[in-house]
């Protein structure tokens, strides 16, 4: 475990340098004063903001997939991305100060999962993941035709609706990363601290209460904590989709853990996983830039359809 | 029994003005589907014939102001809201001919309307010839000529008066983070700066290209040049908002040039006018 975790550290960390120099400008050619510009004003804060954002959606989405004991469970299908922009998008259309965006993006994210888990849970008593995930795309396709009028009202004001669907990493600054670091690291905190009663969770309600753990009280909790980091980045970068799922459960399909090193694999495969597609995205394609929330699709959807054949996102753990 | 006789005349003559008011000489109704080609119509004296404009057309101000003028959205062009227009000519543009075409084809056919579909600009030149197409669609030929060569001598006078100055190189700016568009070469804004000397960093990139910041620290322009319509503040916070900006030379609000979107991105009339407003104030 400790040495897979040290091959890993060593692989983001050349990934970063690499991807320091990767880019649609080359260095070579240019001033000092362009290339600080460049390197630490441009590149270094996409690195670290890819890479915390990633390991936010991953380990949110890895603490969701046990509080829901579902597998499909992560910020895009429970409607909580498409809740946080529509928040976002809000605050900007009401005219209302820009520090709340990140507050409206936590509130309407939170109150999208609300209804996705009420909608869910009365419509299959079951509680099967797919329904989770039908109910939580199809109500993140209504939030966005409500964030499609918001945006047709006030076109000078809101930024465009590609802006909002498909996340991206461009205009990334020091203090994006820091918020979602700082958040990330006290959510990661929490949930870390309740590792060993997620694993007993993960044996039923039944079991776990007998064992001493007071699951109501603990699914509030671990969900509120798990959903702050990422809906806050959403409201960031806009709508990245799917890492939540795909980065906890490929760890998963290739070996069961325990919920505390799956926590921590799954932030460090989560953020090298963000990083490595976005550096992808700004480079393959140069000078044009294809969003990461479209890379993240792309790569995404293709694993997401071998893990359901492979049966593992469709039974219940 | 004469008297009778002229009433049923005078009748019938009614009835025929309600039916084709169109086809009785006079009418022509012009319906403009582009702000820029609603200016050249209005330079060459038809603006009175105007019966129908887009919900973008702000100039002149006698069509700014008309509340009556009926206006159509051109992305979600309205086929009933146009033939009840009962155009005799419909001015489109070839940018969003795609669009349009077999919509137009059938307003075309009930109502009889000519359709002529406006080339798209590409140079100043290309105004010129947009000028003259529409000049020859309504025969009035000879004024379209005289608009052009008063466009012409104001863009002279221009070129002479900054022809002595240092090239500048410039930033197109069209949109913001984090889909930045900018203008590259064979585009009209890129042929119009450089009849005030100023060069386009972005000229090695063919039509609207979307780059990144990276790229616009690497070509290192002098001046940006935003044709976003914000107001100066908010441009100024758009480039400090742009990572990679905060050290250039455009990020000195001296070196930001907010011109009014209208006179430098609608290849019409009003050209020259937004190249001086934009040479003032790079050169001063």
């Amino acid at each position: 475990m400790n040495k897979h975790i040290i091959i890993l550290v060593a692989v983001i960390l050349m990934t970063a340098t690499a991807s320091v120099f990767a880019g649609s400008a080359s260095l070579e050619a240019l001033d000092d004063d362009q290339l600080m510009s460049i390197v630490f004003g441009i590149r270094v804060p996409r690195i670290l903001f890819a890479f915390v954002l990633g390991a936010a959606l991953a380990m949110s989405g890895a603490v969701f997939q046990i509080v829901l004991r579902n597998p499909m469970a992560d910020s895009f299908t429970l409607g909580m991305a498409n809740g946080a922009v529509l928040g976002s998008a809000l605050v900007v259309v009401l005219a209302l100060p820009l520090y709340l965006q990140p507050v409206m993006s936590i509130m309407c994210g939170i109150t999208g999962m609300l209804i996705v888990l009420g909608a869910a849970r009365r419509i299959d008593a079951g509680y099967r993941p797919e329904t989770l995930i039908i109910t939580g795309v199809l109500l993140g396709a209504m939030l966005s035709g409500i964030l499609y009028i918001l945006v047709l009202i006030q076109p000078d004001k809101t930024e465009s609706i590609a802006r909002y669907m498909f996340g991206s990493m461009a205009g990334a600054t020091y203090g994006d990363a820091l918020v979602t670091a700082v958040l990330a690291a006290v959510s990661g905190g929490i949930v870390h601290k309740y590792g060993r009663q997620l694993d007993l969770l993960n044996l039923g309600d039944a079991r776990a209460f007998s064992l001493g753990v007071n699951t109501a009280r603990l699914r509030v909790l671990l969900l509120a904590a798990a959903s702050i980091p990422p809906l806050v980045a959403i409201s960031f970068s806009g709508i990245i989709a799917l890492v939540g799922i795909i980065v906890p459960q490929m760890i998963l399909y290739f070996k069961p853990l325990l919920f505390r090193p799956l926590l921590i694999l799954s932030c460090l495969y989560g953020g090298l996983y963000v990083l490595f597609i976005d550096t992808i995205g700004r480079t393959i394609m140069a000078p044009v830039q294809i969003p990461t929330g479209v890379m993240v699709m792309i790569s995404a959807v293709p694993l997401f359809i071998f893990l359901m054949q492979k049966r593992v996102l469709t039974h219940r753990q | 029994m004469d008297r009778m006789k002229g009433m049923l005349v005078f009748a019938a003559f009614l009835l025929m003005a309600a039916c084709s008011p169109a086809e009785e000489g006079e009418g022509t109704r012009i319906v403009s589907l582009m702000p820029s080609n609603t200016e050249i119509i209005a330079e060459l004296g038809l603006e009175d014939e105007l019966v129908g404009v887009t919900t973008e057309d702000d100039y002149p101000e006698s069509v700014a102001d008309d509340g009556d003028l009926p206006r159509l959205d051109t992305f979600e062009l309205d086929e009933e809201q146009l033939i009840g227009l009962e155009p005799t000519h419909i001015v489109a543009h070839e940018a969003s001919a795609g669009m349009h075409r077999e919509l137009l084809d059938r307003v075309s056919e009930t109502t009889g309307a000519e359709v002529m579909t406006v080339e798209e600009a590409r140079d100043i030149e290309g105004i010129y010839e947009s000028i003259r197409q529409i000049g020859s669609f309504f025969s009035v030929e000879k004024d379209a000529e005289g608009v052009i060569s008063g466009i012409a001598r104001d863009l002279g006078d221009l070129k002479g008066q900054y022809s002595a100055e240092e090239t500048r190189a410039a930033f197109i700016h069209i949109s913001d983070q984090p889909e930045i568009y900018t203008a590259g070469g064979g585009t009209f804004m890129d042929d119009a700066l450089s009849w005030i000397n100023v060069g386009n960093v972005f000229d090695d990139m063919e039509g609207y290209p979307a780059v990144s910041a990276e790229d616009i620290v690497e070509r290192n322009p002098d001046v940006l040049v935003s044709v976003m319509g914000l107001d100066d503040d908010a441009l100024g916070r758009s480039v400090s908002d742009t990572p990679g900006l905060q050290g250039m030379a455009i990020s000195d609000p001296e070196n930001q040039c907010n011109i009014n979107p209208d006179l430098l991105t609608r290849p019409a009339p009003r050209i020259a006018e937004g190249l001086r407003q934009a040479a003032e104030c790079v050169y001063e």
